[in-house]
């Protein structure tokens, strides 16, 4: 158990440091290897042998496919699209914009895959709207940062692909089990919406014709069938998680070339190079930990903390609780999929053990973890939202504040219901 | 002195049970000499992880697939050809006794720094589809999971089925959705996957018995004396003995809650099957090295009853 | 060192366009394995090996890429409240550290391209050796970006270090 503390120590001061996170974690691997065998004895084939374990690897090219869908989708006049359209169904229900804002954001998970992702490209059209109409500059950026949250519950997901593959659950039985919550988190939002109008003010859309609904409708169509073929391809079988990826692309590709004609081959080489970047980035952090997730098992620390936790004889909601609660904190400081390749290999045997649903404690962990991108003080949508508005950060982290309530609500559910998660995958799968 | 052990299959199988087998006996005849640590369902890795870490020295023992076979003597590697060997006495004693199995064995310490311990049987593999099946006629067009294996695909497309190669993980997925109407695996498929509820026949076609084998890392072997390798060689042939006996009890046991849950067995004669699937087979022995055809013969017959 | 730094630009150039026509690559080949299986009933059975091989082979060199352009994700909290002669201090330490973590990997990444020689894949029997050189390639061509910001660094090169005034604290 003492390396538990090397293992997570190390990485935390690497990390704190300024050491990039991909070597931060390499590096510590090293460490409890130079401790364990001696600095002559370093097996440095193991670190090729794992990091190629974490890239050669068909699950995980889900990822730089829905990096590159969604970078695809950003290009053109999409966000606006499907934004004109949210506007037109919900704009004028007491609360506006902000349910223009949520629904928007439930539409457009459909295509992206990170919160980040969300804000910098919704979020932009979201603030500007609730600016011009006047809405408190705080309820705008709360909503907006807040919401992007739903993003990684909605298929297509990242985070959910990587505990898919990191656990060892099927990835659509994953995409389907975090649409409910996902969806749930949005009518929390949208709840708060309501709620917070009767005091502030929050003028309306005016309700446009049902002819012009239509035509925002049809204008707003194509992109909104991504999510529909991602998910009824992998639910009718047609296609795996991954190859849904692909097949998204194509889908952008022929929506940005062929429909919209907004593609340029400069604009495409630009958004190929930011694919290539972002996913280089992310996926090298996943060789490396995959790396850290197998020295931890093969020290047996996930063994024996299962052992442990398993003789403790308290109920396993107690013992979810604890873990979600861990990893509202972690969630403060680690970047989700870091958080899930990290702890994933530390919790699963336990999980097991105990009998959980491990569908069910993936949908738990990605939500908890997800709370993080909006605390300070890494939230990385709290940047992003800093920089689009040039608020202070300490601003916009208060202006969130009052939306975690709506997020931590539905955990709870989620956590005493389990049935939330795990019914619509039941059902299909 | 640490072993740790690897294999792919989860606790509960006929494989725990012979690994705890092995450990019980160096305990009982080496008191505290050895630290046995089993690493079940894979925890560090699949089957071609495994194979780099023995070449390496990382890690010391495995119960492992046929893929080193595959990779380090293909030109021996009958047993993984379907419709080759009519029991598990032959496939054992091709592997173990014929020049051509020895030859595999010094090709997989040369190559792939392994050495050969044994063999560990599993139970016959049989076809599962949700259509009837009878001849090999009946097999026309059926859209049938094939694992990633190119001799497999080969032979099954020369019965006439439509192979579709998808993961292990998807295919109960893929028969729900229709896109997969039958499989190949031994019982313990269809029984753990539950596939009463998208399968109706279990079709006897006992095709092949695709074994465990036991193996170690040459690197961490020749470390050890000549009292510990032979110490450790007879707990791997009582192990393997022990695993053959629970394997056969796993296997009825199997068959019975299949039928229990609703499946029908189809208790095929085999002789068409393999009479269609002649030509893959032959196109499969054909690339394979001088005297292999020759030494299944030899298996076959010195095994017959 | 005007045409070394011209040099050092080119070569992550070349392995970010690579890695670029390797993202493409794999679009079409996934896209292929879907319809080949759905439309034209061609099981295609290497998609999967070949998809996840090309995959290493994108992520190491698009990896070295972002290294020369130094995106690797970084908690910067600390460093950008440093003065600049404690920032320059870090920035060598972390690259020395970087190298020393780069440096073994790639040891081991040499080491395997020879054990595994008679390892192959399933399906098409590429060697795994193929596999390694990726990592070989990779993590090598991070090793020489990571020499020549640290002979920045130690030159008292201003421009080799991070600009926190110009950027904003989120680097995705
Ligand atoms: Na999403
Ligand atoms: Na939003």
């Amino acid at each position: 158990m003492e390396y538990l503390i090397i293992f997570f120590g190390v990485m935390v001061v690497l990390f704190a440091i300024g050491v990039p996170i991909a070597i931060s974690i390499g590096l510590t691997c090293l460490t409890v290897l130079v401790l364990r065998d001696g600095i002559t004895a370093i097996p440095a084939e193991l670190f090729a042998l794992q990091i190629m374990r974490g890239l050669n690897n068909f699950p995980i090219l889900a990822i730089p496919f829905f990096i590159f869908a969604a970078a695809i989708m950003n290009v053109g006049t999409v966000a606006m699209r499907i934004f004109d359209f949210a506007n037109a169904l919900v704009g004028s229900v007491r609360g506006g914009l902000g349910h223009v804002n949520v629904l928007a954001s439930i539409l457009f998970s459909g295509m992206s895959s990170t919160a980040v992702a969300d804000v910098a490209g919704l979020g932009q059209l979201e603030l500007k709207a609730m600016r011009e109409r006047g809405y408190p500059r705080s309820f705008a950026v709360g909503i907006t940062g807040a919401s992007a949250v739903i993003s990684p519950m909605i298929p297509p997901s990242i985070a959910l692909v990587v505990y898919g593959w990191q656990s060892g659950t099927s990835v659509a039985a994953m995409f389907l089990a975090g649409l409910v919550p996902g969806l749930m988190v949005g009518a929390a939002f949208m709840v708060t919406s309501f709620v917070m109008s009767f005091w502030l003010p929050m003028p309306l859309s005016p309700r446009p014709a049902l002819p012009e609904t239509a035509r925002l409708f049809w204008r707003a169509l194509p992109p909104l069938l991504t999510p529909v073929i991602i998910v009824g391809g992998i639910w009718t079988g047609m296609f795996t998680p991954t190859e849904a990826g692909a097949i998204a692309c194509v889908y952008a590709l022929f929506l940005s070339t062929v429909v919209y004609r907004e593609m340029t081959f400069a604009l495409l080489m630009d958004v190929l190079a930011s694919t290539v970047r972002f996913s280089s980035i992310i996926l090298f952090i996943i060789g490396i930990a995959t790396f850290y997730g197998w020295l931890l098992v093969r020290l047996r620390i996930p063994q024996e903390l299962a052992m442990t936790i398993a003789s403790l004889d308290v109920g396993n909601t107690t013992i979810m609780l604890a873990i979600v609660l861990f990893f509202l904190v972690i969630g403060c400081f680690m970047s989700v999929v870091e958080a899930i390749l990290i702890f994933t290999p530390i919790f699963m045997l336990t999980i097991q053990a105990l009998g959980i649903d491990p569908v069910y404690f993936g949908v738990l962990m990605v939500l908890t973890l997800s709370c993080g991108v909006i605390t300070p003080p890494f939230g990385n949508v709290l940047f992003v939202l800093a920089e689009i508005t040039g608020m202070p950060f300490e601003k916009v982290s208060l202006a969130v504040v009052p939306f975690l309530l709506p997020i931590l609500a539905v955990i709870g559910l989620t956590l005493f219901f389990p049935q939330i998660a795990t019914f619509l995958p039941a059902l299909v799968l | 002195e640490q072993i740790e052990i690897h294999n792919t299959m989860s606790a509960g199988g006929s494989e725990e049970a012979a690994i705890t087998r092995f450990t019980e006996i160096l305990e009982e005849r080496a008191p505290g000499r050895f630290d046995i640590a089993p690493y079940l369902g894979g925890q560090l890795g699949d089957e071609t992880d495994i194979l780099e870490l023995l070449n390496l020295g990382q890690t010391q023992m495995a119960l492992t697939g046929g893929l080193f076979m595959g990779q380090y003597a293909a030109e021996y590697d009958a047993v993984s050809v379907p419709f080759v060997f009519p029991n598990w006495d032959s496939v054992e004693h091709y592997v173990m006794e014929t020049d051509s199995g020895l030859a595999m064995q010094a090709q997989s310490r040369e190559r792939g720094n392994l050495v050969y311990l044994g063999p560990q049987m599993r139970a016959f593999r049989h076809m599962t589809s949700n259509r009837e099946i009878h001849t090999p006629e009946d097999l026309h067009g059926l859209p049938m999971r094939l694992p990633q294996v190119p001799v497999w695909v080969d032979v099954w497309s020369e019965l006439g089925v439509q192979p579709i190669v998808i993961p292990a993980p998807d295919i109960y997925f893929a028969m729900r959705t229709g896109q997969v109407e039958a499989h190949e695996n031994s019982l313990a498929s269809p029984y753990t996957r539950q596939m009463w509820e998208v399968q109706d026949y279990i079709i006897t076609t006992a095709h092949l018995s695709f074994p465990w084998h036991w193996v170690a890392s040459a690197r961490w072997w020749d470390s050890l004396t000549e009292d510990d390798q032979s110490l450790i060689r007879e707990a791997v042939a009582e192990a393997r003995a022990h695993g053959f006996t629970v394997e056969q009890e796993r296997d009825d046991y199997y068959r019975a809650q299949l039928i229990e849950n609703g499946m029908s067995f189809i208790d095929v004669d085999q002789a068409p099957f393999r009479a269609a699937a002649a030509p893959a087979v032959q196109r499969a022995l054909a690339d394979m090295a001088e005297g292999v055809t020759q030494d299944i013969q030899a298996a076959i017959d010195a095994t017959a009853n | 060192m005007m045409g070394f730094a011209q040099l050092e630009a080119g070569f992550a150039r070349i392995l970010e366009l690579i890695s670029m026509a390797l993202m493409m690559a794999l679009v079409a080949v996934i896209t292929y394995a879907v319809l080949g299986r759905q439309v034209f009933h061609l099981p295609v059975a290497w998609s999967e090996e070949v998809g996840a091989g090309l995959l290493a082979w994108m992520v190491l060199l698009g990896s070295a890429a972002a290294w020369y352009h130094r995106r690797h994700l970084v908690i910067d909290v600390v460093l950008r409240r440093l003065n600049r002669r404690w920032l320059r201090g870090f920035c060598i330490f972390i690259e020395i550290a970087g190298l020393l973590l780069l440096v073994v990997a790639f040891w081991g990444s040499q080491s395997m391209m020879r054990v595994s020689v008679h390892n192959s894949t399933t399906a098409l029997g590429v060697s795994y050796s193929f596999l390694y050189l990726a990592l070989v390639i990779g993590l090598g061509a991070m090793i020489l970006f990571s020499i020549a910001q640290l002979l920045r660094l130690i030159r008292g090169d201003e421009a080799a270090l991070p600009n926190y005034e110009s950027e904003g604290e989120w680097n995705t």
